[in-house]
């Protein structure tokens, strides 16, 4: 593993971070209808572009699971 | 265009026979292109071989969970993927510690070569004070090794937790040293370094 820049990365979060967030596992049980865009709800939508800010790891399964998904 | 996946769901559904087994092969196909296009050259042959049998048995134990509120096929795709990236993450970090992670994490709040340096010595400075006055030892365990690296997952795991429980335990965590912050007068875009990389 390399040296990140913990501060930064740290400061970031912090900027982000809501009294209310979902947690990766909610935002995982969405994450089809989220891809689909058929997510209903506006406010479990901004949830769930908020949780996508915040948490590198479910950004990246998101960003795998659209490439995997395209259509080229 | 892209199956929906509805005959798939219907063939889980559905008793032993040729059309089922036709479905159920279709749908093993998916998942295994999926693999490939989401992971390319990361997953080998025998990879595809083993995640896509994985895939194929939980989405058997667990399309009664499927919400209805996707693609079938949309759903079985997050399922391929969630169980390989778990594993690919799993395999980078196994010969990694806890403690290991968690040193590099709290390195890394010092960035040597900063060319803001004075700032960023004060930030880092005020972060590690929260850090040590305002989480408890297993926030503050799981956070440094959170920004050493580790993903959240296998933190959970060395913690003999679930991601779930280290993901509030983390957001707690973050709640704390905002309110440090504030409580001192600040905020985290104070401290974040300017885009032009030069002291206020």
């Amino acid at each position: 593993m390399t040296q990140p820049n913990s501060g930064d990365l740290l400061l970031r979060m912090l900027q982000l971070t809501r009294d209310a967030e979902l947690d990766c596992e909610t935002f995982l049980e969405h994450i089809a209808a989220y891809m689909d865009g058929t997510v209903e709800s506006e406010e479990l939508l901004g949830l769930m572009n908020h949780h996508r800010d915040l948490c590198a790891e479910c950004a990246e399964e998101f960003a795998i699971l659209e490439r995997a998904l395209s259509e080229d | 265009m892209r199956t929906d996946g509805s005959t798939w769901l219907a063939a889980l559904h559905a008793p032993e026979g040729s059309e089922t087994e036709r479905a159920l092969s279709d749908m093993r196909d998916f998942v295994r292109a999926t693999l490939t296009k989401g992971f390319g050259t990361q997953l080998t042959d025998a990879d595809l071989e083993d995640l896509s049998q994985e895939t194929m048995l939980k989405i058997a134990a667990k399309h009664e969970t499927f919400r209805r509120d996707s693609r079938f096929s949309t759903w079985v795709a997050a399922v391929a993927v969630n169980g390989a990236l778990a594993e690919l993450r799993r395999r980078r970090h196994v010969h990694v510690e806890l403690e290991a992670a968690t040193e590099l994490g709290a390195a890394g709040l010092v960035p040597p070569e900063a060319p803001d340096r004075v700032q960023r010595a004060r930030s880092a400075q005020l972060l590690r004070e929260a850090i040590d006055t305002a989480l408890t030892t297993r926030q503050r365990e799981a956070l440094l090794a959170e920004l050493g690296g580790l993903p959240l997952a296998e933190v959970a795991r060395r913690l003999q937790s679930d991601r779930g429980a280290v993901y509030k335990l983390l957001h707690d965590g973050r709640k704390r040293l905002r309110a440090y912050l504030q409580a001192h007068g600040m905020d985290a875009s104070d401290l974040l370094p300017s885009p032009g990389g030069h002291s206020p």
